[in-house]
C-alpha cells in the first residue's frame, strides 16, 4: 500500500489502477475518516475561542434589571447643572454628564461618562447638544467669536444652534438631547451617544 | 485550479514539502502506540488557540487579573468553557509527556542517532512545566498566589543567585503588578516562542531519523498519510474527550462547570489550603524531608540530578546493560514521584485542618462570587469587596477581640473552639427575640457565665420575682409584646420584622408594667433608661441601669465598645475595647452582629422582592 501512495503525484486521493478495489475504499475510508476527525479536532478550540471572542456582538441586558444607572430618572434623563450657570447671550455652556460607568468588570459611580453643550436659545428654551461630533466622535469646540462649534479633528463646523454648514464633512447636525427643568431650575437632559458617520441619529447601546 | 496550483508549487515547491510531510515511511505499519507525540502537538495547539482568546479578555494587574479572570468565568458567554479547555489541556499535556518520555526511553528512542532529538524533548518539557508554573499565578487568585509564592521563594534559595534571582522573575520584593505583567510575559510571549521553536526542531530532527520502529517486520510499511493520521487523529479526539469531560466534571459535583477560580489574591488573609497544581505535589511532599538548610537538597539537587541524568541518558545507554539502568531509573523515579503524590495527598486527606481550610477556601470563593454579582468590582479590586465583607471578617475580629470572655454559638465565632470557658455571655443570638425572653424571664441562667454575682443583681432579682407572672399562659402575648417592642429598638434587617401592634403594646408594659393577668413587680422605666425610636420625647431617663435606648442597635453596639460604662454605669464588667480596635474592625464585628450583609441564602428571595 506504501508504494501506491507514494506513487501518487501530489498527496491528492486519486490512486494507482492496479490496486484492488478493497484497498481503495480502505483508503478512501482511512482519508475521510482522518480529515473529518482532524478537522473535527481543530475546529473545537477556535469555536469556543470565537464564541467568546464575538461577545460584544451579542446584546444582552445588562446585570441588574429595572434599575436605572446612577442620577438618571426611568424616562432616562439625568440632572446636569442650574439654568442659573447659563450664559445670559446665548452662548452654551459645557456640562459632565456624571454617573455609573460599566467598563467589562468594573463599576465606578460618579464619573464622566460624556460632555453636552447647554445654551438658553431666544425664547428661553434650554437647548443641548452632545459634544461628541456627529463625523468621527472628536469633542466639539465652541469659539466665541464666531458664534460657532468647530470640530479639532477634520473641521465640520456647526452653528450655535447645531445646523452644519455646506462643507462641513459631518453627514448630520450635531446631535441635539431632549431636555426639561425639574424643581424651577436644575437642567435635566436626556443624554444619549449616536453612532458616527451616519446622516440618521442611531443610538449606541 | 490546477494551474494556479501549479504555479505556486513552481514559486514555493510547496507539493515537494507536503508530500514529505504526509508520506513518511513508517515501516511496520501504522500503530496506536506511535500516537502521543502528535496529541502533545495537538495539545500546544489547542493551548496557543485557546490561550490567545483568553489573552483577549484577560488583564495582567493585581487589580485587574482576578477580576477579568471572573469576567471570563462568569460573564462572557462560552468563557467558562474557553478556560476550562486551557486549564484541563494543561494537566493533560503533563499527563502526555509523561507518557511520551516514558514510551522513548522504554523503547531505547533517546539512543544513536537520536540523542539530540531527547535533549530537544527534555528541553521542551521544562518549557511545558514553566508555562504550568506560570499560568497557574495567572489567575491571582488565593490558590495560585500562595502556591506560586512557594515556588518563587524556593528559587530564591538557589546557591548564588537565588535573591537576585527571585527579585528579578517577582519583579521586585513583593508580588505585585510586576510579577504578572512578568508572568504573563513568559507564559504568553517567551516559553511559547521557545515551545514552537523546540517543537519545529524537535520534528525536524525526528523526520531526519525516522520513527523508531516497533517491530519493524510484523508488518508491511506504510505511509503517515492517511493510516498513521487517522489513529493520531482518534488519539487527539480522545484526549479532547477527555478534556471537556474534565471541565464538565465540576456539574456532577453540584459545583459550576470549568477550572476552579479561588477567591482573589489578599496577601493579608492566611490561605492554609495552598497546595501546587497536583503534577508538581510530588515536589512539594519532597520539601518536607529535607528540614532546615537542606531544604535546598529537596528543592535543588535532587530534582537538578534527575534531569541532568536523563540529559546524560544517550551515553550511559550505549553501554551493555546501560539502557536496562536507564529504563529502571526512570521507572523509579516515576515510582517515586507517584509514591511522593499519594504520601501528599493521603497526608492532607487525613488532616481535618487541611480539610477545614479547603472547605473555608470554597466558601470564601462562593462568597466573593456572590458579592461580586451583587456590588460589582470598584477600581480597588474584588478583594475589597471580600475585605469589608462583615461575613467574612466579623467573626474574625469577634474572635480576636471578643472570645476572650465571649462564645458565639459555643464557638469563638470564626467556628473554632474557645480557649478558656468563657465568662461573658454567649451572644450568638444577641438581640434577637430569644436573647430577649430568656434575658427577661430567666436573667440568672441568661447571665450564669458572668462572674462577681452579676447573675444575682437588682435584675437578677427582678427576673426571678416575676418569673412566674411571666410564664403564666395568660400573659404570654404580653411577654412577646414586650420582646418585640425592645427588639423594634435596634431596627434590625436581618431578623423576621417587628409587628407594629405588638411593638405599641410592648411598649405600654414596659412603661407602665401591666400584663394581660396581673403586673410586674417593677417596671422597666423604674431602672433603665429609654427612649424609644420614632418618640420624641425619653420615656425615663436619668436613671441607673443599663441604657435600652437602641437596645442592640449598631449605634448601641459600638458604644458598648468603646466604653461600656456608659451603657451598664457601676454594674459594667466589660473591659472598653475601642482603642484596641481600628474603626474598620469596629464596623465590620457591628454590622456582622447586627446581621447587617448581604444575606448568603436569601439572595434569590431578595432579587424577587426588588
Amino acid at each position: 500500500m506504501g508504494h501506491e501512495q507514494e506513487s501518487t503525484d501530489s498527496g491528492s486521493k486519486s490512486e494507482s489502477h492496479d490496486s484492488s478495489l478493497g484497498e481503495n475504499r480502505r483508503g478512501f475510508f482511512a482519508q475521510t475518516a482522518a480529515i473529518l476527525i482532524g478537522g473535527v479536532v481543530t475546529v473545537v478550540p477556535f469555536l469556543a475561542g470565537l464564541y467568546v471572542f464575538l461577545d460584544p456582538l451579542r446584546k444582552r441586558n445588562q446585570a441588574k434589571s429595572g434599575e436605572e444607572p446612577g442620577g438618571f430618572d426611568s424616562e432616562g434623563y439625568i440632572k446636569v447643572g442650574s439654568i442659573d450657570s447659563l450664559p445670559a447671550d446665548g452662548s452654551p455652556a459645557i456640562f459632565r454628564i456624571v454617573s455609573d460607568d460599566v467598563d467589562a468588570w468594573t463599576v465606578s459611580g460618579n464619573q464622566p461618562i460624556g460632555k453636552v453643550y447647554i445654551r438658553k436659545a431666544d425664547d428661553d428654551e434650554i437647548v443641548a447638544f452632545n459634544a461628541s461630533c456627529p463625523h468621527a466622535g472628536c469633542d466639539v469646540d465652541y469659539r466665541p467669536s464666531e458664534r460657532e462649534f468647530l470640530c479639532p479633528c477634520h473641521n465640520s463646523d456647526f452653528s450655535i444652534d447645531g445646523g452644519r454648514s455646506a462643507d462641513s464633512p459631518s453627514a448630520r447636525d450635531l446631535d441635539q438631547l431632549p431636555t426639561t427643568v425639574k424643581n424651577d431650575s436644575e437642567i435635566w437632559v436626556k443624554f444619549q451617544n449616536f453612532r458616527t458617520g451616519t446622516a440618521e441619529q442611531i443610538p449606541t447601546v | 485550479m490546477n494551474s494556479i496550483l501549479n504555479w505556486l508549487d513552481d514559486r514555493t515547491g510547496y507539493k515537494a514539502l507536503l508530500h514529505e510531510t504526509l508520506y513518511e515511511r513508517v515501516p511496520g505499519g501504522a500503530r496506536w502506540r506511535y500516537v502521543w507525540g502528535s496529541t502533545l502537538v495537538f495539545a500546544f495547539f489547542v493551548q496557543a488557540v485557546t490561550g490567545f482568546f483568553l489573552w483577549a479578555a484577560y488583564s495582567p494587574n493585581a487589580q485587574g487579573a482576578w477580576e477579568s479572570v471572573h469576567h471570563i468565568q462568569y460573564d462572557l458567554q462560552g468563557g467558562w468553557l474557553l478556560r476550562g479547555l486551557h486549564h484541563f489541556m494543561a494537566q493533560a499535556m503533563v499527563v502526555l509527556l509523561a507518557l511520551h518520555l516514558m514510551q522513548v526511553v522504554i523503547d531505547g528512542a533517546y539512543r544513536a542517532p537520536r540523542e539530540i532529538n531527547f535533549w530537544i524533548g527534555l528541553i521542551l518539557m521544562q518549557i511545558v512545566l514553566g508555562l504550568s508554573l506560570t499560568g497557574y499565578l495567572l489567575p491571582w487568585d488565593q490558590k495560585g498566589y500562595w502556591a506560586t509564592k512557594v515556588a518563587t521563594n524556593i528559587m530564591g534559595i538557589t546557591p548564588g543567585i537565588g535573591p537576585q534571582l527571585q527579585r528579578l522573575v517577582i519583579g521586585g520584593a513583593d508580588y505585585g503588578h510586576h510579577t504578572l505583567t512578568r508572568f504573563f510575559a513568559i507564559h504568553a510571549g517567551l516559553l511559547p516562542a521557545l515551545l514552537i521553536g523546540f517543537v519545529a526542531l524537535h520534528i525536524y530532527v525526528f523526520r531526519r531519523h525516522g520513527i523508531t520502529a516497533h517491530k519493524p517486520d510484523s508488518g508491511e510499511d506504510t505511509t503517515f498519510w492517511p493510516d498513521q493520521v487517522l489513529r493520531d487523529a482518534v488519539a487527539c479526539l480522545a484526549v479532547l474527550a477527555v478534556v471537556i469531560f474534565l471541565v464538565y466534571l465540576p456539574t456532577f459535583q453540584g459545583h459550576a462547570p470549568g477550572a476552579h477560580l479561588s477567591a482573589p489574591a489578599d496577601p493579608a488573609e492566611q490561605y492554609s489550603a495552598a497546595r501546587p497544581e497536583w503534577y508538581f505535589l510530588f515536589l512539594f511532599q519532597l520539601l518536607k524531608y529535607f528540614p532546615g538548610e537542606t531544604e535546598v537538597i529537596g528543592s535543588h539537587v535532587l530534582p537538578g540530578g534527575v534531569i541532568l541524568f536523563m540529559f546524560l541518558m544517550p551515553f550511559v545507554g550505549r553501554w551493555k546493560l546501560g539502557h536496562v539502568f536507564n529504563v529502571l531509573f526512570l521507572l523509579i523515579v516515576m515510582l517515586g514521584a507517584i509514591g511522593l503524590t499519594a504520601a501528599a495527598v493521603i497526608e492532607d486527606r487525613g488532616k481535618p485542618e487541611f480539610i477545614a481550610a479547603q472547605e473555608e477556601a470554597e466558601r470564601v470563593a462562593e462568597r466573593t462570587h456572590q458579592l461580586v454579582e451583587e456590588y460589582g468590582i470598584t477600581t480597588a479590586g474584588a478583594v475589597d469587596l471580600v475585605r469589608n465583607d462583615p461575613m467574612l471578617h466579623g467573626p474574625k475580629v469577634f474572635a480576636k477581640h471578643c472570645a476572650v470572655c465571649h462564645s458565639y454559638d459555643g464557638t469563638d465565632g470564626t467556628g473554632k473552639e474557645l480557649a478558656e470557658k468563657p465568662t461573658a455571655p454567649d451572644l450568638g443570638n444577641f438581640g434577637s427575640r430569644e436573647w430577649m425572653r430568656s434575658l427577661l424571664v430567666n436573667f440568672q441562667e441568661h447571665f450564669k457565665n458572668v462572674e462577681e454575682g452579676f447573675a444575682e443583681g437588682e435584675m437578677g432579682e427582678w427576673s426571678t420575682d416575676n418569673r412566674e407572672v411571666m410564664e403564666d399562659e395568660s400573659n404570654a402575648e404580653s411577654v412577646k409584646a414586650l420582646v418585640e417592642f425592645i427588639v423594634a429598638q435596634a431596627e434590625r434587617k436581618d431578623l423576621p420584622e417587628t409587628d407594629p401592634e405588638l411593638v405599641t403594646l410592648g411598649r405600654d408594659i414596659f412603661e407602665f408594667a401591666e400584663l394581660a393577668n396581673g403586673e410586674f413587680s417593677l417596671s422597666c422605666v423604674d431602672c433603665h433608661n429609654m427612649h424609644a425610636v420614632g418618640e420624641e420625647e425619653p420615656i425615663s431617663e436619668d436613671l441607673h441601669a443599663p441604657l435600652l435606648t437602641g437596645y442592640g442597635s449598631a449605634k448601641w453596639i459600638r458604644q458598648m465598645i468603646i466604653d461600656p460604662d456608659t451603657h451598664y454605669g457601676e454594674t459594667n464588667l466589660m473591659p472598653a475595647l475601642g482603642e484596641k480596635m481600628t474603626e474598620q474592625e469596629m464596623d465590620l464585628l457591628v454590622k456582622w452582629m447586627m446581621g447587617d450583609y448581604l444575606q448568603p441564602d436569601k439572595k434569590d428571595e431578595s432579587d424577587n422582592a426588588e
